[in-house]
């Protein structure tokens, strides 16, 4: 696994405002995720390790946590969220939409690795319901056309 | 010069997070100093005391009293917690807090701090936040630059650390000892209180979790006086109140106002939220987020403060007003909701990790037209016996929120039995007609 | 610190600040119904199982995390705490497989027990059950995760006592499980005992899988023969056969739990290789007799070198894995005929193993210090065996008679005692290997596992061992060896002799209930 000089760095940076070696763990993994798109075994190993942890001290706050990937996923990550507002606004829609536009069913990555369709529960955007997050950035009220327009402005890199 | 008695700042946005000019420019960190100037914590306790101040988080539970609780003659660490991990469906205030104006926000962490004797304030702050992150890292990162932050601030030898720290995508982090879990990181599974976090908290340390409108209503009350902020509203709801109105409203949003405001004039006044969408009538208010029991439309002439609203028998919660309109399917309503609590559910506890998913089996049964008679009835059976048998609140979160929408639209579950089916339209995409 | 007073149903309690309710009510026999806690471990209240009543609350308190309080009245047996077990009840049975007539643990489970206290025939459940798949945990346990009731008694063992943290929770809500992390299985030395405290049949022995329905298992209390540790052990058999060895609680000496090299250590004992005929060492080499001819044998020859060279040039070597009554059987005897030289076989040595809640004695056998302390007290000094090796070399013992009993692997030390000059040399043991013992007569004694008597662990606790089984073939239990060879050594034996080892220190034996699953 290569993690990038200035994630290493952001570690202990980090690391060094931690009170326990466990505390860092969210944290991290964070951290890792953001660097690498997911955290597979490898980078299980490399915190565990880091941290001086048990695997399977990674391994519980990992599967407990439903924001980590542990599969590589595509370079936009597009959220949508099904809570109540967006939900009763048309967050099933919204899924479908995407869905047939990317090409990818939910909880999948499309082949090209460029998209991967997830849904979540509340993005705390309830005033511009229904929304979806696409990596950082949240978009709303979504309509289809509002939908293709955003996918359509998606640079890559 | 007069400082607003205000939450959320003209000109702010999202887009244009305060900076730490502008926010010194409104007199902000005024109070920070004022505080350290008197040297006295009791003082700003006593201030937050006098303005009635409530925490905003969902409880309500008065701020000064909770801070009370922390021990005055500590030696070793404790700590405040900002709790910045709002994940209650219908709520997106602390999002505009943190994002729009974070200095505040961190000027009331700070002043807590202070208060409890705290040595070092955290700020949790749910991964989807990621621009309120950055905005609170910033701002973090500007008030220890300027001396506002740091070993023996301003010259007082009063010292103070503050540490940003990510969610991770749980609802039930936000939950105060959930919260404290994962920031120990650690699976944020709730502890059993007592102890409870103001005896051994974080680290085992005695610790204070505030909610960030909590905390960004304490500047103005140090600054201007409990006395000023308690002049709002009514006497055990004081202070400026912010209100996430969302669903079938003309002009869903962020709104600032005092907690004398109604249901129905959030939702119906122009000031507001403008009316229900496409002109149609309201058929049910949940008023505090999804955990607050459903108010049918015949109770919503309501001042949406704490007590009225418990009276009436729901809650203010998060202040996460979502209106459904008469096309709105109640048991859908009700599955989206077990839905949630169903996938947040931390599982520690066996009513709550088993019940709630039985009762989503059965609530989606009924939407589906699979729906057999009796459902109903073991569904609120099975909530009832959740509540107050579980670790945290998340037990009672999802009794009654749910539970309450079952027993107020009733008819609507047996109709769907009866008709084996659900008789309303689907959720499409909607505009809110404004 | 200071006693709390209170009332648990109507009954007045005294117990030490800081007890929770649930153990406070034990304290009086009040059992309150539980899953998640466990008295060795911590009690995170989860299982929710244990809430009772305390007037005063609103909500009904979880009795296995909440302190004492003075004055505290609790009531355990109100409509609204039956109705509170009854509701969680249901919950726990929603998704479980209800497989009991397959299940190991039928007949010693907790939640078919407490089924039968609040459980309902009929089910309310009409929903997809979550299922789960079986996983191998480690090389003795096995996985029905269907079963499981996320009690998490397993992960805390292995986080608490053990330290070691091979299994943890993963995933949550209705989708938790328990999980072998990182692929690094349960091979602990201390692992079985999360079998034993698994409340259901989630964890299960595959030693003893599918082996018997525990009800036709008889119990028999005893001690562990592993090392000088001799924790108080259950062993469980059927028709003349050990299937499982479960720990008993005692607090002085082994708590809760016991390791896996005793649990399983009857192996060590039982299977082919046993010695079950006498042999005698002939012109043939070893040949079987009859046990007659041996103790005549023994006699004679134990009486010829006593008259030729004097009673002292007989010496006698006691053993760690006899009793002490045994061992002072042999002592007296041998005394008696006028020895005075007397030594142990020792104990194979081990490194320690210690844990954060438990530690294993590196010296490999139970009773260590009873056999030593006895054999002093009859014979006023203990050799070395080098010592004693010296005296055979120097010719000033002729004839040694020995307790062994070893388990196999572990041979009592021949090779350097110069048994090749003695005149006459005879063992009691269980096995024979090819090293050859240079025996002139070999004796089939008794395991541990079935022989009668007391032995002294190294903390100096007495504890009573029972037998669970006969001893195979012609061998006798080397009590009833011992007796044979005094009667034939002709009255030398008095009754004297036999009352003041069988009357045994009886109030020195610490001795305490059977523990079961859930304790």
């Amino acid at each position: 696994m290569e993690l990038s000089e200035s994630s290493r760095q952001e570690i202990d940076r980090l690391i060094a405002t931690c009170r326990t070696r466990r505390e860092a763990i969210v944290q991290v993994l964070e951290i890792v995720q953001r660097g690498q798109g997911y955290v597979g075994d490898e980078a299980v190993s490399y915190v565990a390790n880091r941290l001086g942890v048990g695997r399977a001290d990674v391994e519980d706050v990992l599967s407990f946590y439903p924001v980590y990937h542990r599969r590589p996923v595509g370079r936009f990550v597009v959220k949508v969220c099904r809570s109540l507002p967006c939900a009763h606004m048309g967050a099933a829609r919204v899924v479908d939409h995407l869905s047939e536009r990317l090409g990818v069913a939910v909880g999948q990555t499309g082949g090209d690795g460029r998209f991967t369709l997830l849904e979540v529960e509340c993005l705390g955007a309830c005033d511009r319901a229904p929304a979806m997050m696409i990596n950082d950035d949240v978009f709303g009220p979504l309509t289809p056309e509002r939908i293709d327009a955003i996918l359509a402005s998606l640079k890559d890199g | 010069m007069t400082v607003e008695l205000t939450l959320l700042p003209a000109g702010t946005s999202a887009d244009h997070p305060e900076t730490l000019d502008a926010y010194q420019a409104r007199g902000g960190y005024a109070a920070w100093r004022i505080a350290l100037g008197r040297g006295d914590p009791q003082r700003v306790i006593d201030e937050v005391q006098r303005s009635g101040l409530r925490g905003r988080g969902g409880a309500g539970f008065p701020t000064a009293r909770k801070w009370s609780f922390m021990p005055k003659d500590g030696h070793g660490p404790a700590f405040v917690c900002c709790n910045a991990d709002e994940s209650e469906p219908g709520t997106f205030k602390d999002r505009r807090l943190l994002e729009a104006t974070p200095h505040q926000v961190l000027e009331g962490l700070l002043l807590a701090c202070y208060a409890v004797r705290a040595t070092c304030g955290y700020v949790f702050l749910r991964w989807e936040y990621p621009r309120a992150a950055r905005a609170m890292q910033a701002a973090i990162d500007e008030a220890t630059q300027i001396g506002l932050i740091g070993s023996d601030v301003l010259g007082t030898g009063y010292s103070v650390e503050v540490r940003l720290r990510k969610g991770a995508g749980t609802y039930i982090s936000g939950e105060e000892t959930g919260l404290l879990e994962t920031t120990e990181g650690k699976r944020g599974w709730p502890r059993q209180k007592p102890p409870f976090p103001a005896a051994r908290g974080l680290f085992g340390m005695p610790t204070t979790v505030n909610n960030v409108e909590t905390l960004a209503c304490v500047p103005v009350i140090v600054s201007e006086g409990g006395e000023a902020f308690a002049a709002i509203g009514l006497p055990g709801n004081t202070g400026p109140k912010l209100y996430c109105l969302s669903g079938c409203v003309r002009r869903p949003g962020l709104y600032e106002a005092p907690m004398t405001v109604t249901l129905r004039e959030l939702i119906l006044d122009d000031r507001f939220g403008g009316g229900v969408a496409d002109g149609r009538p309201p058929k049910a208010v949940i008023p505090g987020g999804s955990s607050a029991p459903v108010l049918r439309a015949e109770e919503i002439d309501v001042p949406a403060d704490f007590d009225h609203l418990q009276a009436a028998g729901s809650m203010l919660g998060s202040a996460g007003v979502m209106v459904l309109d008469d096309r709105t399917c109640m048991v859908r309503v009700a599955a989206n909701a077990c839905g949630f609590f169903d996938h947040e559910s931390c599982g520690q506890c066996t009513p709550c990790r088993e019940g709630v998913h039985w009762v989503r089996q059965i609530l989606d049964r009924i939407e589906s037209g699979r729906g057999r008679p009796g459902d109903a009835d073991v569904a609120i059976d099975r909530l009832d016996a959740i509540a107050g048998q579980t670790i945290c609140p998340f037990g009672e979160a999802v009794a009654w929120g749910v539970g309450s929408i079952i027993r107020k639209f009733r008819e609507e579950f047996d109709e769907h039995i009866r008709l084996r089916g659900c008789p309303f339209p689907a959720w499409g995409f909607r505009s809110n007609g404004s | 610190m200071s006693d709390v007073r209170l009332t648990i149903d109507d009954r007045e309690v005294v117990v030490p600040e800081g007890t929770t309710i649930l153990e406070a009510a034990r304290s009086v026999g009040i059992e309150i119904p539980h899953f998640c806690y466990h008295p060795g471990l911590s009690a995170p209240s989860n299982c929710r199982m244990c809430l009772v009543e305390v007037q005063g609350q609103d909500k009904l308190v979880p009795s296995c995390a909440t302190a004492v309080a003075d004055g505290m009245v609790v009531r355990t047996g109100t409509p609204r705490v039956h109705e509170s077990h009854r509701s969680v009840m249901e919950f726990y049975l929603s998704n479980h497989p209800l497989d009991c007539p397959v299940c190991d643990q039928a007949g010693e489970c907790v939640l078919q027990d407490y089924s039968y206290g609040w459980g309902s025939a009929t089910s309310r459940f009409e929903e997809t059950k979550v299922t789960q798949p079986v996983k191998d945990v480690g090389p003795d346990i096995v996985l029905y995760a269907d079963r499981c009731i996320m009690c998490t008694r397993c992960v805390r063992f292995l986080r608490e006592v053990s330290g070691t943290g091979e299994l943890s929770v993963i995933h949550r809500g209705v989708r938790s499980e328990i999980h072998v992390a990182g692929d690094r299985p349960v091979t602990n030395p201390l692992a079985g005992n999360i079998v034993d405290i698994c409340p259901v049949g989630a964890l299960c022995s595959k030693d003893f899988l599918f082996k018997c329905r525990v009800w036709w298992l008889t119990s028999t209390a005893s001690a562990c023969p592993r090392c000088a540790r001799a924790c108080s052990i259950r062993v469980d058999s059927s028709e003349g056969r050990i299937l499982r060895i479960k720990p008993r609680e005692n607090a002085a000496v082994n708590g809760m739990w016991i390791c896996d090299e005793g649990r399983f250590a009857f192996r060590q004992w039982h299977g082919a290789g046993r010695l079950d005929v006498p042999l005698v060492n002939g012109d043939r080499g070893f040949t079987h007799c009859d046990w007659d001819e041996a103790i005549a044998l023994a006699a004679r020859s134990l009486r010829q070198v006593a008259m030729r060279y004097g009673g002292e040039s007989v010496a006698f070597i006691g053993s760690p894995w006899a009793t002490i009554e045994e061992n002072m059987l042999l002592a007296r005897l041998f005394v008696s005929l006028g020895a005075t030289m007397g030594s142990l076989w020792p104990a194979p040595a081990e490194s320690p193993q210690r844990f954060p809640g438990f530690e294993i004695s590196g010296e490999k056998a139970w009773n260590v210090a009873g056999a030593r302390r006895t054999l002093m007290d009859v014979a006023g000094q203990l050799l070395t065996l080098d010592r004693l090796a010296d005296e055979i070399e120097r010719g000033r013992v002729r004839a040694v008679y020995a307790l062994g009993g070893a388990y196999r692997g572990a041979l009592v030390p021949c090779d350097d005692l110069g048994l090749e000059l003695l005149e006459f040399f005879a063992i009691q043991t269980c096995f024979v290997t090819d090293k050859g013992l240079k025996a002139n007569l070999i004796l089939p004694g008794a395991s541990p596992y079935e022989k009668v008597g007391t032995v002294r662990n190294e903390r100096g606790v007495l504890q009573e061992v029972n037998a669970v089984m006969s001893p195979p073939g012609q061998a006798r239990r080397d009590w009833d060896i011992l007796m044979a060879l005094a009667k034939a050594l002709a009255a030398t034996v008095d009754d004297d002799l036999t009352r003041a080892v069988l009357d045994r220190p009886a109030a020195q034996w610490n001795y305490t209930r059977s523990a079961s699953g859930n304790e």
